[in-house]
């Protein structure tokens, strides 16, 4: 596990409200590849801001952050995007598919916005995705026709189906009952391994925390020693 | 590609939404492509029975005498028209007749009535004009002497073919004449000044009631195409002489001036109905822009560009646009082809002067510009409208997006 970082973050702080509320206090944290890392701690303690930092999703106000080689204060906002595009894939709490496409253009959407992919790269893409998040023959469905549990395997397979180096995800079982929300995170396990990809959960749900690799206690915008 | 189909299906998300505004614009568009319809039919149609009933292509006067409208004496007359008559026809390949008019009055029991006494040939009218072809009740010159008459003045003073009625003007030389003569038919154009105010005689009777030998005061061409009004009367103006010309054109001036400002009118009605539609259209697109924020966030997560999340509603508005468009054109398009053909009777509006000659029947004009121009109006107002909305869109952070949703 001496292989380069996927995730470099140093002394990285985030405040809102004209600093009124420093949401992220000097984190600093490395994600080695193929890490299955959560970040915990409390309602308000700093996980989404420190996961939106790292996804490129928001600018630090001090600090930095190295995603895949590439240091973010040096990209305008337009490469964060195509870096996002490329590199690193989203899970969320409330799964967030876009309820008019099939499971199955879910799963190929980030491939559309990707240059060199055609019609049928992207279908054949997206059956093997979600024969593999096991929603074999469920593709033509719309998400509404889809449990909650189903719907997050969906979104696993959007977000895994370009291949990134890493992934994220915000309280991906907040909103699946116990059973589905194991099942879930044993999914994405079985993908990191599958995949060489690394995950980095915001996530309080003991679920979740008790089965990744690694636990970053945050209190207060700080990482607890 | 992506947000052309995303924005149709997103169409469908809130049906009831979509297919409200839809329709909105839809009835708008076809209020417009049916009006302008009309108006161009109302226009077309005037002109051609200002052509056939009062003006012909080309006709000219004895000089001064289209200034003098309400005062029309016979001091001055254009001699010899029968040759003028042949010579302008042979030049302009046309075909001509000679017609006079004298002003007077028709009297008919107690009741009297300024008209216009007009004397016509009865051969050669009938090929510049349709006037004698358009008798409603009765029959033509050709038997016993006597007038035909206005259908509406008749109506107005209370006579009936085969009533006598008295004539009664001003001769040439100066002196009252006037005469009894039976009313030989009623004559209907849906031309008012017809209509309402014209007696014909004979060319034959009309002179000698006038005292008047080989004068006249029109001689009326009809050419080809009434495109070529304007080329003979500019050289015909160029030579001088004492003639008033006036083409249809010029003749029809007045009720063009009527239906130009129907158009205004009709313009701003348009412009209100297109404010409507974009209020109706960018409140639409701004409530989907706020029931999808996070939806919008999780996009530009995975890497849409802002541009793209812009494309996607601006297309999306656009699409309510084309629909509209295309079931207007084609629903549109039907109404006006129908009444092209069934007419929109007038009957009932036969004794109001509207100001413009019309038969008994309106027919809408088959024009493709019509439909055309409103779907390109339809188009051009949602894209307009939704553009706020794609703005909107598409200005956002994501992180707050994503936040916003979670609220
Ligand atoms: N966009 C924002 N504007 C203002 N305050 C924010 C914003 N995002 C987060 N915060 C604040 O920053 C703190 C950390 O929030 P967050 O990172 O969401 O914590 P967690 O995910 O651990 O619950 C909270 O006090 C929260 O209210
Ligand atoms: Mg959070």
């Amino acid at each position: 596990m001496n292989a380069e970082p996927v995730v470099r973050v140093h002394e990285l702080s985030k405040s809102y409200n004209q600093g009124r509320v420093q949401a992220v206090r000097g984190v600093s944290l490395d994600v080695s590849p193929g890490a299955f890392l959560a970040l915990a701690g409390p309602s308000g303690s700093g996980k989404t801001t420190l996961l939106n930092l790292i996804g490129a999703l928001d600018v630090p106000d001090e600090g930095e952050v190295t995603v895949a080689g590439g240091r973010l204060a040096e990209l305008s906002e337009k490469q964060r995007t195509r870096l996002r595009r490329q590199r690193i894939g989203f899970v969320f709490q409330q799964f967030n598919l876009v309820p008019v496409l099939t499971a199955a253009e879910n799963v190929s959407l980030p491939l559309e916005i990707l240059p060199g992919t055609t019609r049928e790269s992207r279908r054949r893409a997206a059956v093997e995705m979600l024969q593999r998040v096991g929603l074999e023959g469920l593709g033509d469905r719309l998400p509404s026709q889809l449990s909650g549990g189903q719907q997050q395997r969906v979104a696993v397979a959007r977000a895994l189906v370009k291949n990134p180096p890493l992934v994220l995800a915000d309280e991906p079982t907040a909103n699946l009952d116990g059973a589905t929300g194991i099942a879930l995170i044993d999914l994405m396990n079985r993908m990191r391994t599958d995949q060489d990809v690394s995950f980095v959960f915001a996530s309080h749900d003991p679920r979740v925390l008790d089965r990744v690799d690694t636990v970053v206690e945050m209190v207060d915008g700080c990482i607890r020693q | 590609m992506t947000a052309f189909r995303l924005a149709l299906r997103n169409l469908r998300r809130n049906k009831r939404r979509t297919v409200f505004t839809t329709s909105g614009l839809t009835i708008g568009l076809i209020v417009m492509i049916f009006a302008y319809g009309m108006l161009d039919g109302m226009e077309e149609q005037a002109l051609a029975n200002t052509i056939r009933f009062e003006s012909a292509h080309l006709r000219a006067f004895p000089a001064g005498y289209l200034d003098n409208e309400f005062m029309r004496d016979l001091d001055d007359l254009i001699p010899h028209a029968e040759q003028l008559r042949d010579s302008l026809a042979a030049e302009f390949e046309a075909r001509a007749t000679v017609r006079l008019h004298i002003q007077g009055q028709l009297i008919s029991g107690r009741e009297e009535a300024f008209v216009d006494i007009i004397g016509v040939d009865p051969e050669r009218d009938r090929t510049v004009y349709d006037v004698l072809g358009s008798l409603s009740q009765g029959s033509s010159f050709g038997g016993e002497d006597g007038v035909l008459v206005g259908r509406k003045l008749a109506k107005d003073m209370g006579f009936a073919v085969g009533d006598r009625v008295t004539l009664f003007a001003r001769s040439a030389p100066g002196a009252l004449n006037s005469r009894r003569l039976p009313v030989l038919g009623l004559i209907a154009t849906g031309n008012p000044l017809i209509d309402g105010h014209a007696v014909f005689l004979t060319l034959s009777d009309a002179r000698a009631f006038a005292l008047v030998e080989h004068e006249a005061n029109e001689i009326a061409l009809l050419f080809g195409g009434r495109g070529r009004a304007e080329t003979v009367a500019r050289r015909v103006r160029a030579r001088g002489g004492s003639f008033d010309w006036q083409t249809w054109r010029e003749a029809a001036a007045g009720f063009l001036e009527i239906v130009k400002l129907r158009r205004i009118v009709f313009g701003f009605i348009v412009a209100l109905l297109a404010l409507i539609a974009a209020v109706a259209v960018s409140n639409t697109m701004i409530m989907a822009v706020h029931e999808r924020t996070m939806e919008i966030g999780a996009l530009r997560a995975l890497g849409f560009e802002r541009s793209l999340i812009g494309r996607l509603f601006l297309f999306e508005g656009i699409a309510i646009g084309v629909i509209a468009g295309v079931i207007a054109v084609v629903l549109g398009g039907l109404l006006v082809t129908w009444f092209n053909h069934a007419g929109i009777s007038l009957a009932a509006y036969e004794d109001m002067d509207i100001g413009i000659p019309m038969s008994e029947a309106l027919y809408p004009a088959l024009r493709w510009t019509n439909p055309v121009a409103a779907f390109v109006f339809g188009v051009l107002v949602t894209a307009l409208a939704s553009w706020h909305a794609a703005r909107r869109a598409q200005k956002g952070e994501v992180v707050r997006a994503l936040r916003e949703g979670m609220l």
